[in-house]
């Protein structure tokens, strides 16, 4: 469902519609605000807030450019007023608000956010070898170690791992796996 | 060992002298060259990524599904306490007045207003509920409202805003129709002469019923009832309330409504008679905006510029003056 489709539903009071929308774009908000809070669970309240915000003010807003720029700036203010309330939550370099993010970041942000969802398909174990070694720096040699495998289970595994999240990252024969897809559900 | 492998490995630098010549071969191809720039964007991505792990999505959803419910509950409770109906009312006959006073309870005293043509009322009643009274309209309520009930009388028309009493039935009478209010906002138009009478509700909830009270109908928000003289059926259609409730806030607001009905009206507000020189003048239509407060000249200029009438006027000091609408095109011959 595009983001217009999401919108007109929201305006007209369906939840769901505020469900596919949080799913779409919570992690690249809760991120981007993870880079100016360092308490988590706060950036969370925030990242929640401006969802709920939104829906209580569905009737009164006009999305100018597009509703996920709308977000970021619900996000943005979320994080100016919160740092009035208690300065020290807030961390930015220069010590000044953090700037709107331009199309680049966001599209960044889009990227890490799809990055997640693909790495959390990938097969448990082999999601494992890949963690180890990609988030905890661990060698191959380490892994196999850990995991009770061989250093060339780890090497086939790994490289597995890298070709589902090219493959699930750039689709191209898009139509092809999601009619697949769609016939196995 | 493919490609893929020897990707990962220079990834993680676990690729030994032999893998890394033949990694080196293959990277000479320029797809191959393609591929490990954009397998090497995702794995710098992968730190980013990483972070993901401390953002509890299905947590937030709970937080704000929990909040968009509970809010939505409150505000209905705020609209409803509000209000309990917005509505307008209008009548067909001006004797329904006089044999109500001969059988209303006794102990119940009635005040009644009357609202001189040209002129609008508003009035509060005492338990909250506020009226306004359009010109030429007569109405009628208790000083006193009792524990049963809450009945007003109406002729002409009036827009209400019930104040909510859940125990306590709120009834607007016409001489034809009786619209039961469970807490609401309305208005209602009932002029006699005029051959409908109609029910607009604008917010709430409404039930229709019969001089007799019994139920013959119910209306959503945004719907107008109409009841034609000699007729028994009620007519609910989709409306814009906005047509007629501006009149309270001193505007007219016509949608190709007849000269010969914007006249009456006009009559109504200005207290001056209307008269044709022909017939055929009342079918011209009008779409627009009046605004009560200005003098009627000005009015009438404006339908002078849209449409081929002119207006001929007949001053009288102690009676209603009078006004023929003339058409243009035979003055001119």
């Amino acid at each position: 469902m595009n983001d217009q489709r999401i919108w007109e539903n929201i305006i007209n009071g369906d939840v769901e519609a505020l469900r596919i929308l949080h799913e779409k774009y919570y992690h690249q908000l809760w991120l981007w605000s993870s880079k100016y809070i360092k308490n988590d669970t706060l950036a969370e309240e925030l990242v929640s807030d401006c969802f709920i915000k939104l829906w209580n003010c569905r009737q009164n807003i006009v999305i100018e450019k597009s509703l996920k720029s709308y977000l970021y700036m619900m996000l943005r203010n979320q994080m100016v007023s919160q740092s009035r309330k208690s300065k020290h939550e807030i961390v930015t370099e220069s010590n000044q608000f953090p700037d709107l993010p331009d199309d680049i970041t966001i599209n960044n942000y889009d990227f890490y956010a799809e990055l997640y969802s693909a790495i959390n398909k990938i097969p448990e174990q082999r999601r494992k070898i890949l963690e180890l070694a990609a988030f905890e720096s661990l060698t191959y040699k380490e892994i196999a170690e850990q995991l009770n495998i061989s250093v060339n289970t780890v090497k086939t595994q790994m490289g597995r791992a890298y070709q589902f999240l090219k493959e699930e990252l750039d689709p191209h024969n898009f139509l092809i796996l999601h009619l697949f897809v769609k016939k196995k559900n | 060992m493919d490609f893929w492998d020897l990707i990962a490995g220079k990834l993680h630098g676990e690729l030994d002298s032999n893998e890394k010549t033949v990694f080196d071969k293959e990277l000479k191809d320029k797809q191959n060259q393609q591929l490990f720039t954009r397998v090497k964007v995702i794995s710098q991505g992968l730190p980013e990524a990483k972070q993901l792990k401390n953002a509890d999505r299905n947590r937030s959803w709970n937080t704000i599904k929990n909040q968009v419910s509970t809010r939505k509950q409150n505000i209905y409770i705020r609209n409803f306490m509000k209000y309990a109906a917005i509505l307008v009312v209008a009548f067909l006959s001006g004797l329904y007045f006089h044999t109500l006073s001969t059988d209303t309870n006794q102990e119940i005293q009635y005040a009644e207003v009357e609202v001189m043509y040209g002129q609008t009322s508003h009035l509060f009643l005492f338990d909250g509920t506020e009226v306004w009274l359009n010109s030429g309209t007569k109405f009628k309520y208790p000083n006193k409202f009792n524990q049963n009930e809450r009945n007003v009388f109406i002729e002409g028309e009036a827009f209400f805003k019930v104040s909510p009493n859940k125990n306590i039935p709120f009834k607007v009478k016409t001489d034809q129709l009786e619209v039961e209010v469970l807490g609401t906002s309305f208005n209602v138009s009932a002029y006699p002469g005029e051959e409908t009478q109609s029910v607009v509700l604008v917010e709430g909830e409404v039930q229709i019923n019969n001089r007799e009270g019994e139920k013959i109908g119910e209306m959503c928000p945004g719907q107008i009832a109409t009841r034609t003289d000699g007729t028994t059926a009620l007519q609910v259609k989709n409306t814009d309330p906005y047509f007629y409730t501006s009149w309270k806030d001193g505007k007219v607001i016509f949608s190709a409504e007849s000269l010969g009905e914007i006249a009456k009206k006009m009559e109504r507000w200005y207290n001056v008679e209307i008269r044709f020189e022909k017939e055929s003048l009342k079918n011209f239509k009008f779409t627009g905006t009046i605004l009560r407060n200005k003098p009627i000249d000005q009015t009438i200029m404006a339908m002078e510029m849209l449409a081929p009438i002119g207006f001929n006027y007949q001053v009288r000091t102690n009676e209603k003056s009078i006004i023929t609408i003339i058409s243009k095109h035979k003055k001119r011959q």
